[in-house]
């Protein structure tokens, strides 16, 4: 019995000294971060701003949650990281970071030169969302609160809200480290915009991207959104609004179609030339509800086919001109080069891709079906 | 007094596993891909193959003396001297295994979770509890391995969980870079599924020798080859191939992004569990080690040995070695371990057959 004590008393002491003492990062000693943010400035420095959670009076208290936004210029992201040290009290902790956003301009030029900080801290968030911001990100984050949300809950809201409508990817640290490097793959950010009218950011789309590199060249949400169904990227819901010209004088205000997808299926053929990539057709096929249509009623079967082709007809012109986009910009969205990797080893090429991609005829296909039109005819 | 000590089959399978899924895994997806690209869970499937030939091997030779460790037969087959200079060599090897594990966990727990801790501290604590593992019975080990291998589950279903990311196309298409290449690799695979030839030193305390004992062995060697080859394919799948070639610990690093609901940085759980194993590969070396010691010394009981070698292997992984040198020294190491692992236990074997030395025919 003494003995049995004995050992609990042992083992119950033995569990003091296994806590790791020197590792320890207290909460309550520490200054979150919830949202950084580069820039480009003059002679190749780096801005970096942090938008740190300031903890008074916890909310329960009756207080509320403020942010404190920082900013510094430095010759690098740890430069900028160690100045803020030198402003912030307390130890700054990046690792519970959820939004990144780079300037404009800091996108245009090599995006690894920022996030290395990132790929290479054991404890840096891999899963932060990371978007492109037209202007400068300190101006976005200087907005410090909409209403009564605060910028960086709100922007990073705003980013989640466009992946639910298939108009962005999920795009994370990590991904953007996966894609950076990847040779037959490009990929896009989210682009966010200030809306004068409304006074708050607004997604606008997305950024098309090359290897590192901002190519300057944006999608528009609905641009986004037919991009990301020929990239079999369709999330739960998307609405695809598109004008229609079949009766142009019956005195509505709108002309328009909106159609809910349900489903879509893209298809992508290859043919080849001369042991080379000559022609690439994206067949895209979109079944989907009619969401709102103020002109007529749907009576016949034959109106409904009527709108789905015209439908298929505007669809089909829109899909090409971004294909067209994408080709300009040489960003390889659909990893059409991965696809030549994998599937046709032989005419695959990764110095020669480069130039390739802009040469192959690329061209797209729509086809819409529309087989339910509501609650209503 | 060995009827106390024995191991059924079930536990010689787990011993066997355990010291197999140790310290290597973490880096065997960049090893591989340095060497044979994207085909380098192929490389890891034959190696699986050719190590079960060499399984074979060492059952062949157990078998003609089964009732004895290495060190106990092997004056009967090459003579005193040369045995003797022989379990030195396995006890150094042993040894230096040990200090590489020790050496190759302190530097990833040092860069992945404890950035501030004393280098002491960290190697301490495997120290102890490797030491105390090994100190015990056999057939405490073999429970405690079988006990702690339910932790494999948890380490494949996170490894699964970030197929949801993946894309095929990264490995595609399959055998790109030519048999030669995937051949060439396999070296690199070997090295990381060592522990395999443990099957020489605790075969005397298997229960049911023979075919049951190859069966276990044969099993371990399965499930080994598997797990590696999963883990290795996940993170194929999931990086692109420059990434392969920058990132040193793709598994971690693979988890390291995934995050539940309530549940974040799942990579530090994975090196959790991933500990659990690096502690049996480190207590099954330390048991070789001692044993080999016990036995040169004479002594009755494999305690002081052991004690012995846990504070050799201590003291020589405290000098303070970078990530560089540790891959210079493994690379050593990795040459060294095919005539530990291989040459010497053929030599043996061939020996003995043509001699028709065996057991009880002196």
């Amino acid at each position: 019995m003494i003995k049995k004590l004995f050992h609990t008393i042992l083992i119950v002491c033995s569990t003091l000294v296994l806590t790791s003492c020197w590792d320890q990062e207290l909460l309550k000693e520490s200054k979150l971060v919830y949202g950084a943010g580069f820039d480009y400035e003059e002679n190749n420095l780096i801005r970096t701003t942090f938008v740190v959670r300031n903890l008074g009076i916890p909310v329960s208290q009756g207080g509320v949650y403020s942010n404190r936004v920082v900013s510094v210029v430095g010759s690098s992201s740890r430069d900028t990281r160690l100045q803020m040290d030198r402003i912030i009290s307390k130890q700054l902790s990046a690792s519970k970071n959820q939004l990144l956003l780079l300037g404009e301009e800091v996108a245009k030029h090599n995006i690894d030169h920022m996030l290395d900080i990132l790929f290479r801290d054991p404890k840096s968030p891999l899963d932060a969302r990371i978007a492109v911001v037209e202007g400068r990100a300190l101006d976005m984050y200087k907005l410090d609160h909409i209403g009564d949300t605060l910028i960086t809950e709100f922007t990073t809201d705003l980013i989640k809200g466009a992946e639910d409508k298939t108009e962005a990817t999920k795009m994370t640290v990590e991904k953007a480290f996966r894609y950076s490097l990847d040779e037959g793959q490009d990929y896009a950010l989210p682009y966010i915009s200030y809306n004068q009218e409304v006074q708050s950011p607004e997604f606008d789309g997305l950024a098309l991207f090359h290897h590192t590199t901002f190519t300057g060249a944006t999608l528009s949400p609905m641009e986004s959104k037919l991009l990301l169904l020929m990239n079999d990227n369709k999330s739960s819901q998307t609405n695809i609004i598109e004008a229609l010209d079949n009766d142009p004088d019956n005195g509505f205000l709108t002309n328009t179609v909106t159609i809910s997808v349900r489903k879509s299926s893209p298809d992508m053929a290859y043919s080849f030339q001369n042991g080379k990539l000559d022609k690439a057709v994206i067949n895209l096929e979109i079944i989907g509800n009619i969401a709102e249509y103020p002109q007529n009623h749907l009576m016949e079967r034959s109106q409904v086919k009527d709108i789905a082709d015209e439908l298929s007809q505007r669809l089909t012109v829109r899909a090409n001109d971004i294909l067209q986009k994408l080709q300009e910009a040489n960003c390889d969205f659909l990893g059409i080069g991965r696809d030549m990797n994998a599937y046709h080893h032989k005419v695959w090429n990764s110095e020669r891709w480069e130039d390739e991609y802009k040469e192959i005829k690329l061209e797209a296909k729509v086809k819409v079906e529309i087989d339910e039109t509501g609650i209503i005819k | 007094m060995k009827t106390n000590n024995t191991i059924n089959s079930t536990q010689l399978f787990f011993i066997i596993f355990q010291t197999q899924v140790g310290v290597g895994v973490l880096s065997l997806p960049t090893s591989l891909y340095a060497g044979a690209k994207t085909d380098g869970w192929i490389t890891l499937l034959i190696t699986g193959v050719i190590i079960q030939g060499i399984i074979f091997i060492l059952y062949l030779l157990s078998n003609r003396f089964p009732s004895s460790t290495l060190y106990e037969y092997a004056p009967k087959i090459v003579g005193k001297y040369i045995a003797f200079i022989l379990s030195l060599l396995y006890i150094a090897f042993a040894i230096a295994t040990a200090v590489i594990v020790l050496e190759l966990f302190e530097t990833t727990i040092k860069t992945w979770i404890l950035f501030r801790t004393p280098m002491l501290a960290i190697l301490l604590l495997l120290t102890i509890t490797g030491t105390y593992l090994a100190v015990g019975k056999l057939k405490v080990m073999g429970r405690f391995y079988q006990f702690v291998s339910i932790l494999i589950v948890p380490l494949v279903i996170m490894a699964a969980y970030t197929l949801k990311d993946a894309d095929l196309r990264y490995i595609l298409p399959i055998g790109q870079n030519g048999v030669g290449t995937i051949l060439k690799a396999t070296q690199k695979g070997i090295v990381s599924m060592l522990g395999f030839e443990i099957l020489l030193f605790v075969y005397p305390y298997v229960q049911d020798k023979g075919k049951a004992a190859l069966k276990s062995a044969t099993l371990a060697n399965i499930a080994v080859t598997s797990l590696y080859a999963f883990l290795t394919f996940t993170t194929y799948v999931f990086f692109s191939p420059k990434q392969l070639e920058m990132i040193p610990e793709p598994i971690v690093y693979m988890l390291k992004g995934v995050s539940f609901i309530i549940v974040d940085r799942v990579d530090l759980l994975f090196l959790s569990i991933w500990i659990v194993s690096v502690m049996t590969s480190y207590a099954s070396y330390l048991y070789i080690a001692g044993k080999g010691l016990q036995h040169l010394t004479k002594r009755k009981k494999t305690t002081g040995p052991i004690i012995l070698v846990a504070v050799i292997a201590l003291v020589l992984s405290l000098f303070t070695h970078d990530r560089y040198t540790i891959e210079v020294i493994a690379g050593y190491h990795a040459k060294a371990s095919y005539f530990f692992a291989l040459g010497i236990p053929i030599v043996l074997w061939l020996i003995s057959i043509i001699f028709k030395k065996k057991e009880g025919a002196l």
